[in-house]
């Protein structure tokens, strides 16, 4: 437990509510992801194991993660009650769980791992959606449509539902990220030497944007105007599509292991240094703006961000287990979890902006949740 | 952090030479531990082991403007998912194709941030085939390389050798590679001690336990393109002068140098300063406590076209008056 909340640095005054609780579980393995659907947490782990917990205190999730009442289906068991913080559901995934989406639709979890399948949860257990001969499957994307894409090595594949829309081979390397724009049309394949956008009902190359070098962690802004990526170089690159230009943002010192986008789509939240660092696309790009800065003073790395769902809050894991939830604009941030001496490793924050789950390389996983949606 | 970092033990070696079956002579001894093996391409020879990865070898060029700065992505990508696995590893071994340039794959352990934090480089090994040593050297830059590259050398296939062959082949390796341990073998047959977990990348473990290996033989000869340099003095070094000329010497030169290490006696220091470097990549930390020992500074040159005569002159100069 971690109610006890520290004074800030110095940067920001301590004015937040403390209005946080927190509880905290070990699972002795590395937390590969955390993804939350309108009603419950999936939590991938390393020990090949996806954990389900329910979002709701008393809340009731069906075995598929789902609440009876938001979607109904039949089911092959009864409703069960996850009874905080004992786990709701413990699915075998049959290998090391790597990347994880949820279905806007059917808020069904997908999952990728490194026995060459995408599993989807269905009917009460994780079921093979697709199935490759070889290769691990490292990114999977979900569109608002409903559609789905999964990538291993240097192939990319686009699924209606279980039947296959496209095939779309990469010839510059391995995949390294996978996005739906969000009128669920094109497609955001990132790799080596730069991002092409596939038109999926076409199946054809609308634009291809050019870099040298490697492309991870990309992010497509929600107005689909920026496609940001980060490379081995310690840097952002960033593509304005409307202008047709690219631009970076540097200053790291370490490996930028995560980027998002705030609620309002308008900044930009990276890990990679001894504090977060949020950079303004308020009137044009942020060339010649330093970025809004917070939670500098805690000895770590930032290691992993998460924009919450509606407010202008970023949460930041330290790769010495700190976890803050900073108000960007204002320079200001609560602490939501002390330093374990243990990287954070994933963050997620349920739908509704009220709880962060946290997860750590050594298998710690965490539940914040929020009394005051106002703090 | 505060973990202990996993060895990681890297095979080169000619197409031919041995490597395959060193590793699965490695893989099958009796030793009760646990190996994850990197594989670049599936071989007509399997590999015995539970945990076998294919890669494909991808190069990732850096945009910091310096052609030599390359990694393998492949390796990045790999290693750090087979670190999230529950399963307790004791080791990790890449085996490379017989023409992989060995540059990327060893700065891949100086340059990502996630394979630098939980893994450490403890050897890079070649095999070496005897009987074909002599016209592979002739015909390719690349096993030139391996060999340059090597902290331990394991001379394959020495009974289809006589004595005299094998005397050769190891003066042709000295002159490329002065100060990797040599082990002449039979069928890859090697004791997993000689080459797993051995610390041959370390070079500070590896003169604690043959003091003698960076001892200079005044034989020099410069026909050869790639050749060793040693350097010593027992004169504190004067560190913004030796930060200054390495760094300045690296820049200009990192393009040609292949290896290069050194264990520094720095003024007023207790401790020894320690680094590795594979062309203008470099990684340097604080090593143990001089204690009772000579306070030495040894720096180690492998590459082309090195003028002996002028790095000892400009080593020399960094030390106090």
């Amino acid at each position: 437990m971690y109610s006890e909340l520290k004074p800030l640095d110095d940067h920001g005054a301590n004015t937040l509510s403390p209005q946080l609780e927190t509880t905290e579980q070990a699972l002795r393995a590395y937390v590969t992801f955390i993804q939350c659907n309108a009603d419950a947490a999936f939590v991938g782990l390393g020990d090949g194991s996806v954990r389900v917990y329910a979002l709701s205190d008393n809340g009731v999730v069906n075995e598929n993660g789902v609440n009876e009442s938001a979607v109904s289906e039949e089911l092959n068991g009864g409703p069960w009650q996850n009874l905080d913080p004992s786990c709701a559901k413990v699915f075998s995934a049959g290998g090391l769980p790597l990347c994880a989406a949820v279905c806007p639709v059917t808020q069904r979890l997908l999952l990728g791992t490194d026995q060459s399948c995408l599993l989807e949860v269905s009917g009460g257990e994780l079921r093979n959606k697709a199935q490759l001969a070889k290769g691990w499957v490292e990114h999977v994307a979900v569109s608002a449509s409903g559609l789905s894409a999964y990538a291993s090595n240097k192939t990319c594949y686009v699924l209606d539902g279980t039947r296959q829309l496209c095939q779309i081979p990469q010839s510059a390397g391995s995949i390294s990220g996978l996005q739906f724009s969000a009128d669920s049309k094109d497609l955001a394949i990132a790799g080596y030497g730069g991002i092409g956008i596939w038109r999926v009902a076409e199946n054809k190359l609308l634009h291809e944007l050019q870099y040298p070098g490697a492309h991870l962690n990309m992010r497509w802004s929600p107005d689909g105007r920026y496609l940001v990526t980060a490379t081995p170089d310690k840097e952002i690159h960033c593509w304005d599509l409307s202008k047709k230009t690219s631009f970076r943002m540097r200053g790291y010192p370490a490996k930028i292991r995560s980027l998002c986008w705030s609620a309002d789509g308008k900044h930009l939240a990276a890990a990679g240094a001894d504090s977060v660092t949020v950079w303004p696309f308020v009137n044009g790009n942020p060339s010649g703006k330093p970025p809004y800065e917070f939670g500098y003073s805690f000895e770590g790395i930032v290691t992993e961000v998460a924009a919450h769902p509606s407010e202008p809050i970023i949460a930041a894991g330290y790769n010495n287990g700190t976890v803050l939830m900073g108000r960007y604009l204002k320079g200001e941030a609560i602490i939501a979890r002390a330093a374990s001496n243990d990287a954070v490793s994933a963050l997620a924050w349920s739908g509704d902006g009220r709880q962060l789950f946290v997860g750590t390389q050594k298998g710690q996983l965490c539940r914040v949740a929020l009394k005051n949606p106002n703090f | 952090m505060s973990t202990e970092k996993l060895p990681v033990t890297v095979i080169t070696g000619f197409l031919g030479a041995g490597k395959t079956t060193l590793l699965n002579r490695i893989l099958t001894q009796d030793h009760g531990k646990k190996y994850a093996v990197i594989i670049n391409e599936f071989g007509e020879e399997g590999i015995d082991n539970d945990l076998v990865v294919d890669s494909d070898e991808e190069i990732f060029e850096m945009n910091n403007g310096c052609i030599c700065c390359t990694v393998r992505g492949d390796l990045i990508r790999i290693i750090s998912t087979l670190l999230k696995r529950s399963e307790q590893l004791d080791g990790m071994i890449i085996e490379t194709t017989g023409l992989a340039d060995p540059a990327p794959v060893v700065q891949t352990f100086f340059v990502d941030d996630d394979v630098k934090e939980r893994v450490k480089l403890d050897a890079v090994i070649t095999v070496v085939d005897a009987k074909h040593c002599h016209e592979h050297l002739q015909d390719s830059h690349e096993a030139e390389e391996q060999i340059a590259f090597a902290d331990v050398i394991v001379v394959n296939k020495t009974d289809l050798v006589n004595d005299s062959e094998l005397a050769a082949v190891r003066e042709q390796i000295g002159k490329l590679n002065r100060y990797a341990k040599i082990h002449p073998v039979m069928q890859s047959n090697i004791d997993i001690n000689k080459v797993l977990d051995c610390g041959a990348f370390d070079l500070q473990r590896i003169l604690d336990i043959e003091p003698q290996l960076l001892e200079d033989e005044d034989d020099h000869e410069h026909d050869e393109s790639i050749t060793s340099v040693s350097l010593k003095t027992l004169k504190p070094l004067v560190p913004e002068k030796f930060s200054q000329w390495i760094r300045e010497f690296i820049m200009q030169r990192g393009v040609d140098i292949l290896r290069s290490k050194g264990i520094l006696n720095l003024a007023d220091q207790e401790n020894r300063y320690v680094f590795q470097g594979v062309h203008m990549v470099m990684d340097s930390s604080w090593g143990e406590p001089w204690g009772e020992k000579a306070r030495q500074s040894r720096l180690v040159f492998i590459g082309r076209n090195l003028d002996e005569k002028a790095l000892r002159e400009d080593f020399l100069a960094c030390t106090q008056s």
